[in-house]
């Protein structure tokens, strides 16, 4: 069978890159296949479980169901480009530890990448929006108090407002 | 894609409706030649029931176009084979009612024709009668190859449907040289002889059909009064048109008796035949016309009939000017042909026809938008155009013409009546629109509610890969646009993509023709339709599925197409025209 092939041009982590990519590859088997950048979980396939979430052009978007080809242009962040150059962690992965968010950690670059979109809209949200904005994602082990927490605590500090954990 | 598409159907068209008369032709040099002046008069005599058997059976293919077209238009193949089995049982009922009333009341039907009484010394009336006979015995190979060559039309099969007609040129000849020196049949021969050529040419459209994986398959209970009465019903405008044709030929032959006498009605017979031979290529493209605007606009598919209206005003054209060009050019050899000796009436005719040929243009145009209208169901400007253009304008253009001009003021006539017509066809767009407008648009003559609303669907053609990534974007885009979730536009452009890249994969190179992927999405009550139409070999991806569901030595086979399958609420596929059409709701 032949293969259809697309030279994709995009920003990953602040990079510019291109690559050759089958016109029907996910974004998820690009990053992961051609770039090794495997905190973007393959996990349902068909943008149910929010595991593959990266942030393009800012917004988090299931790259299961996003074509590398759409790609083209675009910005992308994943999880490995939160980390400083130093290989210090971010404040949300740094959050994310210490609410103990974490137990398999498969949801958890999902989670985070939905985080990041979420900061960065600088708003104060109330747990009932959090709970809703965090909906897409899917965790079968820790439950989600503690991610809804790390997430909250995050968005607390960098507003500079005081979080209270009641 | 319709560009395309109407050409391959015009050309199988034209040369449709060219072979009958061609063979009428071959039947006429024959008998003169052969069976003498006698079984000449016959053959002329018999002409206007052979013209009502042809008007018939053009009624019958005409209904079915439309009523076809509308089915097929909405993918319904339930309704495809009810007027399929329908049409089946109205072409043999009226077959069986022909030769009853040929063998039962034959005898004052010839009378009545001018052939006289059944006396020794009458060998015209045998003449009639035998050729009649023989030639009606045939009806219901004649009505069922004609409908069936519809059919074939309709699933694509345009090189059997030439195969068919020129069998039956072939067998024609072979028939009629039979008849006359090996069994010295008569005009009970000739006339057998095109009954029996039409059953070869149903032979070899009844072979398409036998297929099992044709769509069109016959059922008693299938068959549908109701179906069988809108058959009659959209075909009926074809009744009407040969009303006014009839009368109008009357009126001719009587203006230019008065002109001109016995020689100006031989030439203006010389032009019929001629006409009835350039008319064929009206014939063909009127009756595309017909059988795609009835599935367009049974689709609701605007851009879609708006390629038909350019397609059909410039290509049925362009034939037809060219072939008018030959004729001018060629006038004074072809006039010759029939009229050998008088070289005054030689010059005359000659001027005539250079004239005549003028009108063929516009007359071209009106006929294959009569046949829009009638597929779009406007009626009444289909029998509007046929009374303009052969009564309304044409008898007053002709009758003040040669007034003041004499003959050639007539021709000129016949010329000003086609292009009034033509020109009536813009002031009823006027009347509709309240401006003048010669845009595709307006000519579509489509009310403002017709089908999804300009803002509610998006249309693309993809001829390669990049295309295919274009259309993905440009849904993805547009699901935005109509506030449709994120997911599921991203769903819409995947399933789309992978579907287009799957068909410029697999279909683009199993031929040599160059294809095209024409891409819908139509949003209407919370209802997002995806139809992907292509014009590669016959694909049907859900039949596809279902035969390969139990293949387990690969689990990662057809991944893509179960991938889509999984995703949509709803995917029907269909064949119409040739053309793959694919529909998913999601």
């Amino acid at each position: 069978m032949s293969t259809q092939y697309k030279l994709v041009s995009c920003t990953i982590n602040g990079k510019k890159t291109e690559k050759m990519v089958d016109v029907r590859a996910s974004l998820t088997d690009m990053l992961r296949n051609d770039y090794s950048l495997t905190s973007v979980k393959k996990g349902c396939e068909v943008g149910e479980c929010g595991a593959c979430n990266v942030l393009i052009n800012g917004e988090a978007f299931n790259s299961c169901i996003y074509l590398a080809v759409w790609a083209e242009g675009k910005d992308i962040l994943t999880l490995e480009g939160l980390m400083s150059p130093d290989g210090e962690l971010s404040d949300i992965q740094q959050a994310f530890i210490d609410e103990s968010a974490i137990q398999c950690g498969f949801c958890t670059p999902g989670f985070i990448m939905t985080a990041v979109e979420i900061l960065n809209d600088k708003k104060l949200y109330s747990d009932e929006e959090l709970r809703k904005k965090l909906s897409g994602h899917l965790c079968r082990c820790t439950g989600y108090e503690n991610i809804l927490k790390a997430v909250k605590k995050t968005m607390y500090r960098r507003l500079g407002k005081e979080f209270s954990d009641g | 894609m319709i560009s395309k598409l109407f050409k391959q159907m015009t050309h199988a068209q034209i040369i449709s409706a060219l072979i009958p008369t061609l063979c009428m032709l071959i039947d006429s040099i024959l008998i003169g030649r052969l069976l003498g002046v006698d079984a000449m008069s016959a053959y002329g005599i018999s002409a206007p029931i052979i013209l009502i058997y042809g008007a018939i059976g053009y009624l019958m293919v005409n209904g079915i176009d439309v009523v076809l077209g509308r089915v097929m238009g909405k993918g319904d193949k339930e309704g495809a084979n009810i007027c399929f089995s329908s049409s089946i049982v109205l072409a043999l009922a009226v077959s069986a009612l022909t030769i009853f009333v040929i063998f039962a009341a034959g005898d004052p039907i010839c009378t009545a024709l001018g052939a006289g009484s059944a006396t020794g010394d009458n060998p015209v009336f045998f003449h009639t009668r035998d050729y009649l006979r023989g030639y009606l015995l045939g009806a219901p190979v004649f009505f069922l190859s004609q409908i069936l060559g519809t059919y074939l039309q309709t699933i694509g099969k345009r090189k059997v449907l030439i195969a068919s007609v020129i069998t039956m040129i072939i067998a024609d000849v072979v028939f009629d040289l039979a008849s006359i020196y090996m069994f010295n049949a008569g005009m009970l021969g000739i006339g057998f002889a095109t009954s029996l050529s039409y059953f070869a040419s149903f032979i070899v459209c009844l072979i398409s059909f036998l297929d099992k994986d044709c769509i069109f398959s016959f059922h008693m209970d299938k068959i549908r009064i109701s179906c069988i009465a809108s058959i009659f019903r959209e075909g009926s405008p074809i009744l009407f048109n040969q009303l006014f044709f009839t009368v109008r030929t009357f009126l001719f032959n009587w203006i230019l008796l008065g002109i001109d006498g016995n020689e100006a009605v031989a030439i203006f017979a010389v032009f019929t035949t001629l006409g009835n031979l350039i008319y064929s290529i009206g014939l063909g493209s009127g009756t595309v016309a017909l059988m795609l605007s009835s599935i367009f606009y049974s689709d609701e598919d605007r851009s879609s009939l708006k390629s038909l209206v350019r397609v059909m005003i410039s290509y049925s054209s362009l034939i037809l000017v060219v072939t008018i060009l030959l004729a001018e050019i060629f006038a004074p050899w072809i006039i010759r042909l029939f009229i050998a000796s008088d070289p005054k009436m030689i010059r005359f005719a000659v001027i005539g026809l250079r004239i005549f040929l003028i009108g063929l243009i516009a007359d071209n145009l009106n006929d294959v938008f009569k046949n829009y209208f009638q597929g779009i169901g406007e009626m009444l400007i289909t029998n509007l155009i046929a009374f303009f253009k052969c009564l309304a304008f044409m008898i007053p253009c002709v009758l003040l013409l040669s007034h003041i001009f004499r003959l050639n003021g007539f021709w000129i006539g016949t010329v000003l009546g086609q292009y009034i017509t033509f020109l009536s066809i813009s002031v009823m767009i006027w009347r509709k629109y309240g401006r003048i407008s010669f845009s595709d648009e307006a000519y579509c003559y489509l009310g403002p509610d017709f089908g999804a609303k300009p803002e509610d669907y998006v249309e693309m053609a993809v001829k390669d890969v990049d295309d295919a990534v274009l259309v993905s974007e440009k849904l993805l885009g547009f699901c935005c646009e109509k506030g449709i979730d994120r997911k599921t536009g991203m769903l819409i452009g995947l399933c789309v993509e992978e579907m287009t890249v799957n068909i410029i994969e697999h279909g683009f190179n199993k031929d040599r023709h160059s294809h095209n992927i024409d891409v819908r999405m139509t949003v209407k009550d919370d209802r997002r339709v995806i139809r992907i139409r292509d014009n590669c070999v016959d694909f049907d991806p859900t039949k596809y599925l279902e035969l390969h569901r139990n293949d387990e030595n690969d689990p990662s086979a057809h991944i893509g197409l179960r991938m889509v399958m999984n995703l949509v609420k709803e995917a029907d596929y269909v064949n119409t025209l040739g053309l793959n059409n694919l529909t998913l709701v999601l």
